[in-house]
């Protein structure tokens, strides 16, 4: 092969690799991408039923109940609205009343929110980011939780 | 005053670092040896105090002393001991000051062990690592400042979060870090190269043990980062392309690339430029790794400082070297002599195919990973991007290069047989298949893909022995031969062996648990029995405990296999005392087969009752036992005489099969 | 005492000084010595292809490479050795030509004076000199006499965690936290009295208080059980009856929250420092149209801010509390004169407005933000949001 030859392989192997991912990561981003939504985007925003999405906001309080087997419904909600939330399996450890939450399913044509999982942070004054900008913009303040007043910086 | 010294002592050492990034930049320049040797004691200084600083901080933390808002914050009295002193790197300040000390560690090694470098080199090399650590210690002394004081001294600690209070996380991040940061070094040399304006396959033999090193760690790191999450989450993966684990996995990727472009440079003094722009690419990822971990821009559940003005310094730190690498790069490279060229079917030819393949699954993590971030600044819509999104762009992505690899190290240097090799690989390629089909039959379910990921797996293992054998010639020779051949192979041709042959092990214990995984929830009675992967788990009931800081119900679960008594697994769920949070502590029954994988959830209505996910995970343990075996193959090349760090350049007689 | 400090701090000095002279000494030793001339850089790399052409030997004596192999490697290692070989002469000249010396008086005398004066001026800015350590086991052995209230709660907290069984420790313990404002903490070691030692109408009260607190004066479920079984013990106690008619009205039953309101003020002596706060509350249910029109939303989670208000009444007076309140919103307005662009100040001043019924003024603050926010479509759609939510002007 001469010289010209052995780096047009080269270019096109890399040429083709590139179109190929390219082609996979498109793909991927159209199919698998989760949008994330407050209860008061889902009243807003018409989300229809049926896609996939991240539900975030607080646990309501007094609003978790335990169902048949290891079934759980509650309550989402950014203090504005609230929507419900079933889910069946083992809740996170963190998962607290007026905790911070987060919930991927699907919403039913019902306005209720089937989840086939749940997040809570691994700490316990912990806000998923997503969920504190949401609650921010709509002008809600969270409560100081007031468990470390003693003056030492919080990480 | 032990705290005060070590504050001192971390001052001195970001001055230091300043004449160690400026006075042998200039000795390199105006060819003054007085001026460019002040970067061997600079580093080494660097180091000891760094050292110093480190250690007054850890016996701050030894002690309780409360009067540190660092340790304040993050220890309390109560905790064990070994909490205590890995509580020195379980938070933001500790953990930055553990990465100034591994980047002056890795600086004073070159320093030390580097006397058979062209003087300029290393005086460039120590000044732009210098560099490194003069813009990380400004950011620990403006941001982040571990020896920050607190008085009144508060009566108690704060503690440590309970889910970081576990052995495999005590260790995890220096391993890791030592992984990042190990990249600096072949970006500092990709640089002086670059300032230099020459670069040769001399100074891959360089670079090489150094990225081997980084890579070790950064590969064994990771994988107990894996474990920690496979056990101590209790959610039964191990693997959840979490940021903040994709944040690990990119450096990985690209610095998988480098050890393997670097060979190709050193033996045919091809491909210089491309690894040049690798190095700085790997270490810019590593970089963007602190940056992700450290920012908490990206959800994850690693992430425990969120600080948007530290988010914004260390930003600034990773545009300033990526920008700035890449701008040098981008002005000087083409004045380098390029290298030569080759057939592409031949060793240097898959390894071409390697870095294509690396360099672009790395940049579907990248682009899997920043993406909400992306969408959110233009759009402001706020979406996660989840695991199908990495198994639909990166598994594909692997397949070709999983099945090259053995292909690779088989094929000579210049000109490849590929007949040949397929010839030599025939038994590997049928006894993997035929291992494919044994496990189709064996669990006859899951996906169809999953009987081709094992042979895939095994055909990586069978292919790594074959050239094995090839070598020693298993077969063709005499058994006297064949021991005599399999001594003197050289301990990097071991080191190649293990590190292809774990992937094998690993693709096998991720093709098995992923696609052939069991899952059981439910709720128990006291009584109640749940088969999962052949094993019967009988609920005996729970029963608080109490551990020396947390509380705890322990539910124990009677193992039986077949009638057989096996064991006792006793899950439980802790609630830490300080600070008061829950944990959930798995219980492993862990064999060759598989893990039986029990974690219970909350108690349900006071009736003894308990929530309960068993799993069986087939094969899991492959993957640990992979990575640590690639581990172990690094730590062989590494010990291979040709690329031991410090080999004097004064014995050069061919030594021609002695000590080896 | 004093004379132990002053030397604790001059062994101090003396290793900062001595750690900065050691360094100071090591990273500048090299400008002292003598010019050498530097050493070629090419004999690093040839030393490299030297080994590289050992090694094929050694791969052939393995018989791991054919012959042809090895011939063609060494003839490429042996040609970089060539080029190397090639681009001596023009190192050398460049080392001749490089004038050294005339830098290194400055940068040795920079090096040698930045190092130690820049190192101890940082530390002065950024440390606390002389400033001991103050590790657990001393700190717990030296204060013996108990001054500090920190110090003996610790104690007593390393007792109870060896000793949960002595209520009469939480019961010391619970009313501490609640002054330190640790209310979690406190509503737990209620709970650990409670459980030792039984149940009194005050440490029910106690835990009652500690949990509403911590829920920043949302009463929750437990804290009103607690609160009614007070009651049912001891009907007098006029604090249960409180937090319970607070409880309705966080339940959204505002009529029967108002009649209970009522009575208890009534029953108010004249100085009751609480008469006021419900009054106050009173009249919000009465006359809704006053409190921020956020009527559509009478959902609990709602009062938040208003219910943590009312929690902290009982620590200030009402006066106090009005004024407070004030000065926070003329604050925030001042600052927006300052700075309009600031969309989350005009919302919060709007929300604060409105919700202090002053209706005047929050449509005055609509109008400014609308003013100062002119051009950014965004947030101008955020504040006409509000203006629908809290029904501002209407």
């Amino acid at each position: 092969m001469t010289r010209k030859q052995k780096r047009g392989v080269l270019i096109g192997a890399g040429v083709a690799t590139l179109a190929v991912a390219a082609i996979l990561v498109m793909f991927a981003l159209k199919d698998s991408i989760v949008f994330f939504h407050t209860p008061s985007d889902i009243a807003e925003k018409q989300i229809p039923a049926g896609q996939r999405i991240r539900l975030g906001g607080l646990v309501a309080k007094g609003s978790v109940e335990r169902g048949e087997g290891t079934t759980v419904s509650f309550k989402v909600t950014d203090t504005l609205k609230e929507i419900p939330v079933k889910f069946t399996g083992v809740l996170p450890d963190l998962f607290r009343e007026g905790q911070g939450v987060v919930a991927e399913g699907k919403l039913e044509t019902t306005g209720n929110f089937t989840a086939d999982s749940v997040l809570a942070k691994h700490d316990e004054n912990y806000m998923p980011p997503e969920v504190k900008k949401s609650l921010e913009a709509r002008g809600v303040k969270l409560g100081e939780t007031a468990q470390h007043p003693d003056g030492v910086k919080k990480q | 005053m032990i705290v005060e010294f070590g504050h001192f002592a971390l001052i001195l050492a970001l001055l230091v670092a300043a004449v160690q990034t400026v006075v042998p930049l200039i000795g390199a320049r105006a060819r003054d040896v007085r001026l460019m040797n002040v970067a061997e004691p600079a580093a080494l200084a660097q180091l000891a105090l760094l050292s110093i600083a480190f250690l007054a901080l850890m016996h701050a933390y030894v002690t309780s002393d409360f009067s540190v808002a660092n340790v304040a914050a993050n220890s309390h009295s109560t905790k064990p001991m070994l909490y205590k002193i890995s509580g020195v790197w379980g938070n933001h300040e500790g953990s930055m000051l553990l990465w100034v000390l591994i980047l002056a560690l890795f600086g004073a090694a070159v320093a030390a062990f580097g006397n058979n470098l062209p003087a300029t080199l290393k005086a460039n090399v120590l000044a732009v690592q210098a560099s490194i650590a003069l813009a990380f210690l400004l950011f620990i002394l403006m941001t982040s400042d571990p020896f920050a004081r607190l008085i009144p001294a508060p009566a108690d600690g704060r503690g440590l979060n309970p889910i970081l209070q576990d052995p495999a996380l005590a260790f995890h991040p220096p391993f890791l870090y030592t992984g990042y940061v190990g990249f600096s070094i072949a970006f500092s040399f990709a640089i002086a190269a670059l300032i230099e304006g020459r670069i040769d396959a001399a100074w891959a033999r360089w670079v090489r043990p150094w990225t081997l090193a980084a890579w070790m760690f950064l590969t064994i790191g990771i994988a107990m980062g894996s474990w920690w999450a496979y056990y101590e989450l209790g959610w039964g993966g191990w693997w959840f392309w979490d940021p903040v684990e994709n944040a690990s996995f990119m450096p990985w990727l690209a610095g998988t690339a480098l050890v393997h472009s670097a060979l190709v440079m050193e033996k045919r003094e091809a491909l210089k430029v491309w690894t040049i722009l690798l190095a700085i690419l790997t270490f810019s990822l590593s970089l963007m790794g602190t940056f992700i971990l450290r920012s908490g821009v990206l959800t994850s559940v690693h992430s425990f400082a969120v600080d948007p003005e530290r988010g914004v310094f260390i930003l600034g730190i990773l545009v300033l070297f990526t920008g700035g690498g890449l701008a040098m790069f981008a002005t000087r490279a083409k004045d380098m002599r390029t290298g030569g060229l080759f057939q592409p079917v031949s060793r240097e030819g898959t390894l071409v195919l390697n870095n294509l393949l690396l360099v672009t699954s790395a940049a579907t993590v990248l682009i899997g990973t920043l993406y909400p971030l992306i969408l959110e600044a233009t759009t402001g819509d706020k979406i996660s991007v989840g695991p199908p999104f990495f198994n639909m762009t990166f598994g594909p992505l692997m397949l070709p290069l999983l099945l090259a690899m053995p292909f690779g190290p088989l094929l000579a240097w210049k000109r490849g047989d590929l007949a040949g090799v397929a010839q030599r690989l025939a038994f590997a390629i049928v006894a993997a298949l035929v291992l494919g089909v044994a496990a189709y039959a064996l669990f006859n379910r899951g996906p169809w893909l999953a009987p081709f990921g094992i042979a895939l797996g095994c055909f990586v293992m069978l292919g790594a022995l074959t050239e094995w054998a090839t070598r020693v010639k298993l077969g063709a020779a005499g058994m006297d031969e064949v021991v005599r051949r399999a001594i003197n192979l050289p301990r990097a041709s071991y080191g190649t062996l293990l590190a292809h042959f774990g992937i094998g092990l690993m693709v096998v214990g991720i093709v098995g648990t992923t696609a052939y995984q069991e899952e059981r929830i439910l709720v128990m009675k006291p009584g109640e029995t749940v088969t999962v992967g052949g094993y019967d788990a009988t609920f005996k009931g729970a029963t608080p405990g109490r551990g020396p800081n947390y509380r705890e119900d322990i539910a124990a679960f009677d193992i039986t296999r077949n009638g057989a008594a096996v064991t006792k697994l006793e899950p439980s769920k802790r609630i830490y005392d300080a600070p008061p949070q829950p944990t959930t502590e798995s219980g492993i029954l862990a064999s060759w087969r598989g893990d039986l994988y029990i974690v219970i959830g909350d108690e349900q209505g006071g009736s003894g009752a308990y929530a309960v996910r068993a799993y069986f995970n087939p094969l899991v343990r492959f993957i640990w036992i992979g990575s640590l075996i690639m581990f172990i193959g690094g730590g062989l090349s590494l010990a291979d005489r040709r690329l031991r760090v410090g080999a004097p350049v004064k014995s050069r007689r061919p030594q021609i099969i002695a000590a080896e | 005492m004093r004379a132990d400090d002053d030397v604790l701090a001059m062994i101090f000095w003396i290793a900062v000084a001595a750690l900065a002279a050691a360094v100071t000494y090591a990273v500048t030793r090299p400008l002292m010595q003598t010019h050498q001339p530097l050493a070629d850089a090419s004999e690093a790399d040839l030393a490299v292809y030297r080994d590289q052409l050992a090694e094929i030997e050694a791969d052939v004596a393995r018989g791991v490479v054919t012959e042809s192999e090895a011939g063609s490697a060494k003839a490429e290692v042996g040609r970089r050795v060539l080029r190397h070989s090639g681009g001596k002469s023009d190192s050398k000249a460049a080392t001749d030509a490089a004038a050294p010396g005339s830098l290194l008086k400055p940068i040795y005398l920079a090096t040698s004076l930045l190092l130690p004066l820049a190192s101890v001026g940082l530390y002065l800015a950024f440390g606390a000199p002389g400033l001991p350590g103050q590790p657990l086991s001393e700190r717990v052995a030296a204060k013996v006499d108990g001054t500090k209230p920190d110090d003996l709660i610790a104690k007593v907290e390393a007792r109870l965690r060896d000793h949960p069984e002595d209520g009469k420790g939480w019961e010391v313990i619970a009313p501490v936290y609640m002054a330190q404002r640790r209310f979690s903490d406190a509503a737990s070691a209620y709970a650990s009295a409670i459980k030792v030692l039984g149940e009194t109408p005050p440490r029910l009260q106690g835990f009652a208080e500690a949990r509403i607190r911590a829920e920043n004066g949302l009463v929750p479920d437990d804290a009103r059980k607690a609160l009614q079984t007070v009651l049912a013990a001891d009907p007098k106690r006029k604090e249960p009856r409180i937090w319970l008619a607070l409880a309705k009205e966080q339940d959204g039953k505002a009529a029967d929250a108002a009649s209970d309101y009522r009575a208890l003020i009534a029953e108010a002596p004249e100085d009751a420092p609480w008469r006021a706060a419900l009054q106050d509350r009173l009249n919000r249910i009465e006359n809704p149209g006053a409190v921020a029109g956020n009527a559509q939303s009478a959902k609990p989670n709602d009062k938040g801010p208003t219910a943590a208000n009312i929690a902290a009444a009982e620590a200030m007076s009402p006066d106090e509390r009005q004024a407070m309140i004030n000065r926070m919103v003329s604050n925030l307005a001042e600052r927006l004169k300052a700075n309009a662009k600031d969309k989350d100040g005009w919302l919060k001043l709007i929300r604060a407005y409105q919700m202090l019924g002053r209706k005047d003024d929050a449509v005055k603050a609509v109008a400014d933000a609308k003013a100062g926010l002119a051009g950014d479509t965004a947030a101008l759609q955020d504040i006409d949001d509000m203006v629908k939510t809290l029904g501002v002007g209407g």
